[in-house]
């Protein structure tokens, strides 16, 4: 959360944010706006003349002729000063860091969720990082275009009742996700030429915060590498499986590479002290391991074994926490060789539904959705109606 | 424009045709979809793409395009269109339209008023039947609605309906049956009450009833599509068991395609509908609208 240094004293001096700006003003109110952390605040326009006071250093209690904590100019100055628009001289030269950004658009329209635990049931947050993989090139702006796209199939809420809509699943025809809310939390911070431990610490740290009363993460890559934090947080509340769907090819080196990327994702997951298994499940014609039990990284080819995942289950355990993901890259689509490897649509619609029915999907992640390749609508109503599935499948399993 | 028409037919006027001819026109508008245009370059893309496949052994003639950008409204549009489909049928031809976005079909539909009592087989990923509330517009979302409208118009059947949607859009027509695309193992088919009886038919294409990795150029794809063998086989089916009364294809955004491949499914499939067809000519609906 971004952090403010002003310790409010009415007769301790006190400066206006560098970082503050008024975006609206007319007579009777003012919006101000603080680009540090993008907060915004309409406030009346004689609290708007008080704080303009600020503009050298002077005292609360100067400014408002009081030092009376209880005095309402007094209570404004002190949420303006909690809030980072008022700040202690010198200590505002360099801004907090700001961790994450407001999308234009949100994820099918949902609310917009503030750095703050999520009170809805799943909330997204886009990781616009493709430094993991050298063929993801594109993939930071899978968050963003993904958004757009999603508005499509816009989130409702019952006009009176306020419970969400959900959608209806016309293949299987029954409802998705009703009464399920969601809310979305913007994008990561990246700031480019960083290394993946800084911006990643920085998706750990925000994940944290919008899941502490009990939302279930949605992470948009980006490139599979962005995963981690999401499979990080997952892995904190207890023993965790991982089914990835994708096709990147893993070896016994990557699993030990000192670099977190694509490749090297299965053995940083594994790293972790609560991940238990890794399954990477790639299209049929890649060779898979078989199921084996005794495996903490096993790969099984999607028409194949991946029917005995459930196999792959302690049967004296109540359905296993798990976390899935989806690499979009590995989807089928009109621009693909046809050597490709690829999944379909319907093997992995049917695959995130027999997970659902199998394990309790305690996170998802969606990456490697590039709008630049050809045929992009497709694409991303492809990842778009698959995202939903495994939210159905997490939320309401059949 | 391509120097040739659909199919390298002759570029006409409406006298040109015959009883049993086929008469095409393309309604380059793109007024109907308010998310995505491109829909517009539609007709000339797959004139382009139908260039490689002559249909010399079936008689048709291509009459252009509507006029579209001289800044005519959308009634407007629907009335022009549904002008010049009424004198291709007065010939006893059978008008096969170019789209444009899928409202399009609204006008061809209504003014095929005088053939009789007609069903309707719409191809498409949606129902098409958002709510309409009675308004001159109407978009392509809603254009099945305002057709199931119609007096003229019998039953409905939707084929290639799937995804994510609102509400249960199967349920809302009592007329309206819908075919899903695909459940798994099982190719759809047209249900076999729809290949009898002598009511003619009147088939709606959508392209975006095509998966996506075949024919992506459309502004509203939805995956788990039909392959274009199923829905070829489909189409031929209908055509050869019924009297098609008028086609369309519509949704073809050049735009948003990938190597011609939508435009190219969509003339493929029209070429199958055209071959397939019962060789008897629509009767000619009225002299008088020649």
């Amino acid at each position: 959360m971004v952090g403010t240094d002003a310790s409010f004293s009415p007769d301790d001096p006190l400066v206006l944010s560098p970082w503050m700006s008024v975006e609206q003003l007319d007579d009777s109110a003012a919006t101000i706006f603080l680009s540090s952390d993008g907060t915004r605040l309409r406030i009346p326009r004689s609290l708007h003349r008080l704080l303009l006071r600020f503009a050298t250093a002077t005292s609360p209690h100067e400014v408002c002729g009081t030092s009376d904590p209880a005095a309402p100019a007094m209570r404004a100055m002190a949420q303006l000063a909690a809030k980072g628009f008022l700040a202690t001289p010198g200590s505002a030269a360099v801004p907090p860091e700001r961790l994450v950004w407001d999308p234009p658009v949100r994820m099918f329209d949902a609310p917009a969720q503030k750095l703050r635990a999520a009170q809805a049931d799943i909330v997204f947050l886009g990781m616009p990082w493709d430094f993991g993989s050298y063929t993801a090139a594109g993939a930071r702006r899978g968050p963003s275009a993904l958004r757009e796209a999603s508005l499509q199939i816009l989130y409702g809420l019952d006009r009176l009742t306020g419970r969400p809509l959900g959608w209806f699943d016309a293949d299987r025809r029954c409802p998705v996700l009703t009464g399920v809310s969601l809310a979305d939390a913007g994008d990561i911070v990246v700031n480019h030429g960083e290394r993946h431990a800084a911006a990643f610490a920085r998706a750990s740290e925000v994940l944290a915060t919008l899941t502490r009363d009990g939302a279930l993460p949605v992470s948009i890559g980006g490139d599979a590498s962005t995963a981690f934090p999401v499979i990080e947080l997952a892995q904190r509340a207890g023993p965790l499986d991982v089914i990835r769907i994708g096709r990147t090819l893993c070896d016994a080196n990557a699993l030990d590479a000192p670099r977190l990327t694509a490749e090297s994702l299965p053995g940083y997951a594994l790293s972790l002290p609560n991940v238990e298994r890794y399954v990477d499940v790639v299209p049929t014609v890649m060779q898979g391991d078989g199921v084996d039990r005794s495996q903490r990284y096993v790969r099984v080819a999607v028409d194949g074994d991946a029917a005995a995942l459930s196999a792959l289950r302690d049967p004296s355990q109540e359905r296993k926490r798990v976390h899935v993901g989806i690499d979009i890259d590995s989807l089928a689509k009109a621009s693909d060789s046809p050597s490709l490897p690829s999944h379909t649509y319907a093997e992995v619609h049917e695959l995130l539904l027999a997970i659902g029915r199998s394990y309790r999907i305690v996170s998802v992640d969606l990456c490697g959705a590039d709008p630049g390749v050809a045929g992009w609508g497709g694409v991303a109503m492809t990842a778009l109606h698959l995202l939903l599935t495994a939210l159905g499948a997490a939320k309401d399993p059949v | 424009m391509t120097d040739h028409g659909l199919f390298g037919w002759p570029r006409g006027e409406i006298t040109s045709l015959v009883p049993g001819d086929v008469g095409v026109i393309g309604v380059p508008s793109d007024f109907g979809n308010a998310y995505v245009s491109g829909t517009r370059a539609g007709p000339e893309a797959i004139r382009r793409s139908s260039a490689s496949m002559p249909l010399q052994d079936v008689a048709g003639h291509d009459l252009g395009d509507v006029d579209v950008f001289d800044g005519a409204d959308w009634p407007e549009i629907v009335e022009r269109t549904g002008e010049r489909v009424r004198r291709i049928a007065g010939q006893g031809a059978m008008p096969l339209v170019l789209g444009g976005d899928h409202a399009v079909s609204y006008a061809a539909v209504s003014a095929l008023d005088r053939v009789g009592t007609f069903d309707i087989v719409w191809f498409d990923a949606h129902t098409d039947f958002c709510p309409w509330h009675g308004a001159d517009w109407h978009n392509h979302k809603q254009v099945l609605r305002r057709i199931a409208s119609l007096p003229h118009v019998g039953r409905l059947l939707v084929v290639g309906h799937r995804g994510i949607t609102y509400f249960d859009e199967s349920l809302q027509w009592p007329a309206l049956e819908v075919v899903r695309s695909a459940s798994p193992g099982h190719a759809p088919s047209i249900p076999s009450p729809w290949l009898e009886g002598e009511r003619p038919i009147y088939v709606s294409i959508d392209i975006d009833v095509l998966d996506p990795c075949i024919a992506p150029g459309t502004g509203h794809p939805v995956p788990g599509g039909l392959s274009l063998d199923t829905l070829c086989n489909m189409v031929r089916t209908v055509a050869r068991r019924r009297h098609i009364v008028g086609a369309d294809v519509m949704e073809v955004n050049p735009l948003l395609d990938h190597e011609a491949m939508t435009s190219r499914a969509a003339a493929e499939v029209l070429s199958v509908l055209v071959r397939a067809r019962l060789p008897h000519s629509l009767p000619a609906t009225d002299g008088a609208l020649a």
